[in-house]
């Protein structure tokens, strides 16, 4: 396991060195990217419920408020290695914000209040030759998910994990004040604060959990 | 013939109470208060009515199947069977009603709808409960039993709903909304 601390983190090479095997960090990256929303070519969201105490609907926007849950509907096509699929996001207050038209779509989506989400992605094994799920876990206290933007913003105590079936530690770890995510280049850039700095956590394949 | 003059009561019956309505309180009678007791009572079979606000705008056109119209002390109430309505928002159509049953009240001034309430906005987006009361000088639709709106692929489901007449803007309670 290796502990990394930073007072503003930019990650953009696609392989890192930790106590002397290389982690993928393109696998890494990416679970990262699609731990939060709406890569416009590598995130699937097909159907979804939002619920929530309260639900203010004005034809193209739904705010949950109250115990709001965002949960896509499960799919039957199995994730191509590459792909990632958001599963849930749970928070004190869920906006989404739909396109127009007779068959709406997801425009954005903003999370605030004790924000979970939870995602799977399909990666490649080191081997090359099986697919693995990973999960990806992500709080903080409010998620922005601009489409056009083409990112993902972490605010407040932002942390992700990414674990792996069968794995006893979590493959990655990030925390910081903030966590940018960049879709179009791959780029996360993870800010800490001046008495809690930002923090990476890597770790080898430790055998079954 | 007996027909046509109980169906010209009834119609006058009903416009009185919902002009009613519309005007805001009764006018105050003047004589000590009389115990109240049902003093007129009409029905009438397959008619509209229409009703309109104190400056003469349309509020409701409905169309019935049946209809009893009565009358207690100052208070008058008219209940419709089998019906469907045009509601209306500062003079202009803003969403149709079907119900099963309606009923206006001169004394709560709300016109209540149970049975298979369906509110069908003009921009395409339907409502459907068990019971709507609609107080039109609030611009207040609030539904309640098996909610459902349904609008293109979205539907949201929930136990009760507070709404604009025209369906622009609704809030719902323990709601679920479904994109497909």
């Amino acid at each position: 396991m290796a502990k990394h601390r930073f007072g503003e983190l930019q990650i953009s090479d696609f392989r890192f060195q930790i106590e002397g095997k290389r982690i993928a960090w393109a696998v890494v990256l990416l679970l990262i990217c699609a731990a939060v929303i709406a890569a416009p070519a590598s995130l699937k969201i097909g159907e979804m419920t939002l619920e929530g105490d309260i639900l203010d609907w004005d034809g193209q926007k739904i705010i949950a408020k109250g115990h709001a849950s965002f949960t896509a509907a499960p799919s039957k096509t199995p994730l191509k290695v590459g792909e990632s699929r958001l599963e849930s996001i749970k928070a004190g207050t869920i906006t989404i914000v739909l396109t127009t038209g007779k068959s709406q779509k997801l425009k954005e989506a903003s999370a605030t209040g004790e924000v979970v989400i939870r995602a799977k992605r399909a990666d490649q094994d080191e081997s090359g030759t099986k697919t693995l799920l990973r999960d990806v876990y992500a709080t903080a206290q409010s998620a922005t998910m601009p489409q056009a933007q083409d990112t993902i913003k972490l605010t407040g105590n932002a942390f992700v994990k990414v674990t792996e079936p069968n794995v006893a530690q979590p493959i990655a770890t990030l925390s910081g004040k903030t966590m940018t995510v960049s879709l179009k280049d791959h780029t996360i850039r993870v800010e800490g604060e001046p008495d809690k700095q930002a923090e990476f956590t890597g770790a080898t394949k430790e055998g079954p959990k | 013939m007996r027909r046509g003059i109980s169906g010209l009561l009834i119609v006058g019956i009903a416009v009185s109470i919902l002009a009613g309505c519309g005007k805001g309180k009764p006018p105050a009678a003047k004589q000590p208060p009389k115990e109240e007791k049902t003093s007129l009572k009409a029905e009438f079979h397959k008619a509209n009515i229409a009703w309109a606000d104190s400056k003469g705008r349309p509020l409701m056109e409905a169309g019935f199947k049946e209809a009893v119209a009565s009358t207690s002390g100052e208070n008058a109430r008219v209940e419709l069977i089998g019906v469907k309505a045009a509601l209306f928002r500062d003079g202009k159509k803003a969403s149709s009603l079907i119900a099963e049953r309606v009923v206006a009240d001169s004394r709560t001034k709300e016109i209540t709808a149970v049975g298979g309430v369906r509110i069908t906005s003009d921009d395409g987006s339907i409502a459907q409960c068990e019971k709507v009361v609609w107080k039109s000088s609030a611009n207040k639709l609030v539904g309640s039993g098996s909610v459902r709106l349904t609008k293109g692929n979205i539907t949201i489901t929930a136990e009760r709903f507070e709404a604009d007449t025209g369906l622009t803007k609704v809030r719902f309670y323990n709601g679920k909304a479904q994109v497909r």
